[in-house]
């Protein structure tokens, strides 16, 4: 049994399907997606895989979430009321009229990476005890004690991704917790 | 338009990437193309999705947030140099006069304060960052409108290099960089920017003006007038400083209101305060700073109040202390710049208690700055990292009990 969802498949698509496992799943792809290019996640759309659209059913795989390749490139978008478009801050007008639709996300970044300015926000988005921007600057330093000290080893690269989400730098947060995770291993503490 | 865009990312894109033609100035190209339209970059790896905020939405709002203060500040500017040389004017004619005297700072501070950006963006090879967008506007707003456009020139240059760019950019300082410019002129040409004298303007000032508005303007000097915050500095002992301030016009509404000279942007409670709510609305800027910033204002006040201590200045209510000078500016818009501020919420709220109160015990117990705003918020920034510190020590001494306890149960 496997779920099929997403912005990125057809309406009448978004379905179960029942499927052996090791079957090839490329008809079903072909049939019931979008045109043009998607991206097809195995899991949820937080920490799940990207697998190829030839790819077969796994024995654990029970969902697959398609979304657009988001490549559009909006004018003057930095500065536009917002009125379609998602964020979870209120700096949009979409969010401060707590506007409710149904969302349409695409895999856009909007926006370029840069340094870590506001502090504080990923806190509101972090349901375990850890001061995240403390943890990333730990990591970044390679700074395994603080980091230890600071929680790390509760946690799993998943628990930020709701952080790396919500960022206005667009921080890899889930990929610098998972680079800290792996110094500690090698350092076998 | 899907020409113009097709040309930019066909024609001219490849001639900065790697292997151009101009690949040192890649830095000027990206800030131009991902100025006009969000870049079309996708997600590399989990998660899939992203918040559709940026840095460029995130610092643009700043500045609408001063839109208020940067209007209020023009009119205010003509307004007084109307005033102080006796020319009746009208609202345009007011506002006509306060452009040409604000304008021109604005932009020498962001053509200046750009090409340091730019310079250091080429030579480091990282982008052209947003925060000298704030920068580069809230640099001029502390200022007085009459300040030659050289000495905004250097100051800029002050405040960017040194305060900013040789940590290695916004993100990385410690100081306020605007902030920073400011101080540098406080100390280096106290006579055209300290706090006790603000120069209205000087009649001779625009002579392309004085033929816009048909006024007359020969043959007068400079004029300056002194602010509410020098007048109560000055108050004798055992004299009211109320009565003082209410002897040389200021009283608890004009200083609401703005229509002092001042600084261009700082003069206005109402447009500070309209800013204000807007940063708290679309929740940009911290509000735990600028709310306990305020209480801590009042409290010392009230404290200086309380104490029988014999300086006129002390025995101010605490509401003027809050309406006076550039601190309620200083506390909505500099001490609430995130890199320079505390990072931990509770950090925030002891970095905003302490500047409140720092400013008042400057302002009275330190007769030479009857200015405190600034130099508190220069200290406390350089204090925020050791609040921060204590902040994370205690977090991590509460996990550390909290697993012991956890192991004994």
């Amino acid at each position: 049994m496997i779920a099929l969802a997403g912005p990125g498949v057809k309406e009448v698509g978004r379905k179960y399907y029942r499927v052996e496992i090791g079957a090839t799943l490329k008809p079903l792809f072909e049939q019931a997606l979008e045109a043009g290019e998607q991206r097809i996640v195995q899991g949820n759309i937080l920490w799940g895989d990207i697998v190829a659209s030839d790819s077969c059913a796994h024995y654990y795989s029970s969902e697959y979430f398609v979304l657009e390749e988001d490549r559009s490139r909006h004018f003057m978008g930095w500065t536009t009321p917002g009125l379609f478009q998602y964020s979870s801050h209120r700096v949009n007008l979409s969010t401060m009229l707590g506007m409710n639709h149904d969302w349409k996300l695409g895999t856009s970044m909007h926006g370029s990476h840069r340094a870590m300015v506001v502090t504080g926000w990923m806190d509101k988005y972090q349901p375990l005890n850890i001061m995240t921007d403390y943890l990333i600057r730990a990591a970044l330093a390679h700074d395994t004690d603080e980091m230890i000290q600071l929680g790390i080893l509760e946690t799993d690269p998943e628990d930020f991704a709701l952080a790396s989400f919500v960022d206005p730098h667009k921080t890899d947060v889930c990929g610098i917790i998972k680079k800290g995770l792996e110094e500690i291993e090698e350092e076998g503490i | 338009m899907k020409f113009l865009f097709d040309f930019m990312d066909k024609k001219i894109a490849p001639l900065f990437e790697k292997g151009g033609k101009f690949e040192r100035l890649y830095p000027l190209f990206e800030a131009g193309d991902t100025f006009h339209r969000t870049p079309g970059d996708v997600t590399p790896s989990a998660p899939h999705v992203r918040d559709s905020i940026d840095q460029k939405r995130l610092m643009i709002f700043v500045i609408y947030a001063l839109i208020p203060c940067i209007l209020f500040g023009i009119w205010n500017a003509g307004d007084q140099f109307n005033m102080a040389n006796g020319i009746e004017a009208t609202l345009t004619a007011n506002l006509v006069r306060g452009a040409a005297m604000v304008l021109p700072i604005i932009f020498v501070s962001y053509l200046v304060g750009g090409l340091w950006e730019v310079l250091f963006a080429i030579v480091r090879r990282h982008e052209i960052n947003e925060g000298f967008l704030v920068t580069g506007m809230l640099f001029p707003l502390v200022l007085p409108p009459t300040i030659p456009l050289w000495q905004v020139a250097v100051g800029i240059s002050f405040g960017i290099v040194i305060g900013k760019e040789i940590f290695g950019g916004v993100g990385y300082n410690i100081l306020n960089p605007a902030l920073t410019a400011r101080a540098f002129l406080f100390f280096a040409y106290p006579a055209q920017i300290s706090g006790d004298k603000v120069w209205v303007g000087s009649l001779n000032a625009n002579p392309l003006v004085d033929k816009l508005l048909g006024t007359v303007t020969e043959g007068a000097d400079v004029i300056s007038q002194a602010t509410p915050l020098a007048v109560a500095a000055a108050t004798e002992k055992g004299a009211s400083a109320i009565d003082a301030l209410k002897a040389a016009d200021f009283d608890l509404l004009n200083m609401t209101l703005g229509n002092i000279p001042g600084c261009i942007g700082s003069t206005s409670v109402i447009a500070i305060v309209l800013g204000m709510i807007f940063l708290i609305i679309t929740g940009i800027a911290s509000w735990r700073v600028m709310i306990s910033g305020i209480i801590g204002c009042a409290a010392m006040g009230l404290l200086f109040n309380v104490l029988p201590v014999e300086n006129a200045f002390a025995g101010l209510p605490f509401y003027y202390h809050i309406v006076m000078g550039g601190f309620l500016f200083g506390i909505v818009f500099m001490a609430t710049d995130p890199v320079s501020c505390a990072a931990t919420n509770t950090g925030k709220l002891i970095y905003g208690f302490l500047i409140g109160s720092l400013t008042v015990l400057i302002r009275v117990a330190n007769p030479a700055y009857p200015e405190g705003a600034m130099l508190a918020i220069l200290f406390m920034n350089v204090m925020a990292p050791l609040v921060d510190h204590f902040v994370v020590q205690s977090h991590i001494k509460k996990r550390t009990a909290y697993a012991r306890a956890l192991n004994n149960a």
